[in-house]
């Protein structure tokens, strides 16, 4: 299958699981749920419920503006500046905090704290879970893209901002997408573990109520599954052009 | 009593990557309508001096340059230069065949179409721009049915002198040439040769070569560089029998690099 019949299907089915979510999200809690029983405890669930209404934004803007940093820092802040390197620096490890660590940071603000967790906190914990991945995905893929093209194109006199829009971020549009898909994965894996964890906790509070897990919990999972698989089939195919260029390299 | 006009003349030109200079001092003038060849071990500032006249080698960042570098008497680094200007007047053509990911005939029309406003080109002009410079470069008889095709899928030669191609429709004077043919087996290169000489006298060749033999089969001229100095710029024939300087003659005769 081409890429570009993958990266439209796996989007279409990307957004329509989120349209399902956001559709169906009252229903669903209400079935699994008795909110009327106003446990402090459910009323977190509802609230990252809310959350996520309002959380999706800030995902959607911190990729936005992960990919737009990324581009700048990769394209007009030179490698050997200090900048590059504390902004690297802070990047690679923030992206290499396992996505379990913001996992805990969401029990303890979501169910420890009952939900009262300012939205601000809430959205902090989004933009650290999406934000590095995305631009440590990005950087590399505009990394990727084949110097010799740069080059020609240069030389026949193309502003650099236009080498930027018109040509190296329609090549590097893969690994892009491949952070994309990464950083989406974290966010609803987290948010689906941390419901299912919630069930269990909720069950050995009140033992003797039968433990279900919630569906929703469920689809969040699906999704990052499927971001996952589209991350990984993307990646690969980076992977054999970043081993391309190296090999094609001018010397 | 002939004059000589120069394409490029440069002035105690020095250039330096952060801390390391890599040209010192280099004061050249290159004929026009010639073929001039840039000879030297590597690492002696050959496709530096080379990236200077259309000024690529700013896009590192680090760069720092000093001197004059006149191109068609205009001072290149006048600050009401055009850098777009620049680069359409001198084109380029690397070592390694680089034609975009599209097909050859938008290949052949990419400059054009960023140096023209939007759609001032009609399909008749425009294919007849193409037909002109596949023409030139002696590949019209093999692409004429194939100009849909994306240009990566062509042979190596057929792809470096679709690069040559891509430059004509933009009419530069200059055509930088970074070891042309290093990624070419010898019927390429021998084609690539050939389509040099064709096309000199209407363009200002200066192609960097580590192949001396090609430097004496093609170029008029020939510099020698070494460890980013200009050591002897001479009529090649005259640079390669009777060396002036002793490093030349290491080189020529093949006793260092």
């Amino acid at each position: 299958m081409s890429r570009p019949i993958f990266h439209s299907i796996s989007f279409i089915i990307l957004v329509i699981t989120l349209f399902f979510i956001l559709d169906n999200k009252q229903e669903t809690i209400s079935e699994e749920y008795d909110l009327t029983a106003a446990e402090e405890s459910t009323n977190s669930i509802y609230s990252l419920q809310e959350d996520l209404n309002r959380m999706l934004p800030i995902l959607i803007g911190s990729i936005l503006i992960g990919i737009i940093f990324a581009v700048l820092l990769q394209e007009y802040v030179p490698g050997e500046s200090w900048t590059y390197r504390i902004s690297d620096f802070i990047i690679a490890i923030l992206a290499g905090i396992p996505s379990v660590f913001y996992g805990l940071l969401c029990v303890y603000y979501f169910v420890f704290k009952d939900g009262r967790v300012s939205y601000l906190t809430k959205s902090l914990i989004v933009v650290l879970l999406a934000m590095p991945i995305t631009i440590q995905s990005t950087q590399n893929a505009v990394k990727s893209v084949n110097v010799s093209i740069r080059e020609a194109v240069y030389a026949l006199g193309v502003k650099k901002a236009k080498v930027i829009t018109e040509h190296v971020l329609p090549y590097a549009f893969s690994g892009i997408m491949s952070g994309v898909y990464t950083a989406v994965s974290r966010v609803f894996v987290v948010i689906g573990l941390i419901l299912i964890t919630f069930a269990w906790i909720r069950n050995a509070a009140h033992s003797g109520t039968s433990f279900s897990i919630p569906k929703n919990a469920f689809i969040f999972l699906i999704i990052a599954l499927l971001c996952s698989l589209c991350s990984s089939y993307i990646k690969n195919s980076l992977y054999k052009k970043i081993m391309w260029n190296r090999n094609n390299r001018i010397q | 009593m002939e004059t000589t006009h120069y394409s490029i003349e440069t002035e105690n030109l020095s250039l330096w990557y952060g801390d390391f200079q890599a040209l010192i001092d280099v004061s050249v003038k290159i004929p026009d309508g010639k073929i001039t060849s840039l000879i030297g071990p590597s690492g002696c500032g050959k496709t530096t001096l080379l990236r200077c006249f259309n000024r690529v080698n700013e896009r590192y960042g680090n760069v720092t340059t000093k001197g004059e570098i006149n191109i068609l008497s205009k001072n290149i680094y006048d600050p009401d230069v055009s850098l777009l200007e620049l680069r359409k007047t001198v084109g380029m053509v690397f070592q390694r065949p680089n034609p975009l990911p599209i097909s050859v005939y938008d290949n052949i029309l990419f400059g054009l179409r960023i140096h023209s406003s939007y759609g001032s080109m009609s399909r008749t002009k425009s294919d007849e721009i193409v037909e002109d410079a596949l023409t030139s470069v002696f590949l019209w008889e093999d692409l004429k049915d194939k100009l849909k095709t994306k240009a990566t899928t062509l042979q190596l030669e057929q792809q470096q002198k679709l690069c040559i191609a891509r430059l004509l429709p933009l009419k530069p004077q200059i055509i930088l040439m970074d070891e042309p043919c290093s990624a070419l087996d010898a019927k390429g290169t021998r084609a690539v040769e050939e389509l040099m000489e064709v096309l000199s006298g209407s363009y200002t060749f200066l192609i960097v070569t580590h192949n001396m033999a090609q430097a004496r089969r093609v170029s008029t001229e020939c510099i020698y560089m070494f460890l980013g100095k200009l050591i002897e710029h001479r009529e090649t024939q005259a640079l390669f029998d009777d060396p002036e300087h002793p490093k030349t003659a290491d080189y020529v005769q093949m006793r260092y690099g």
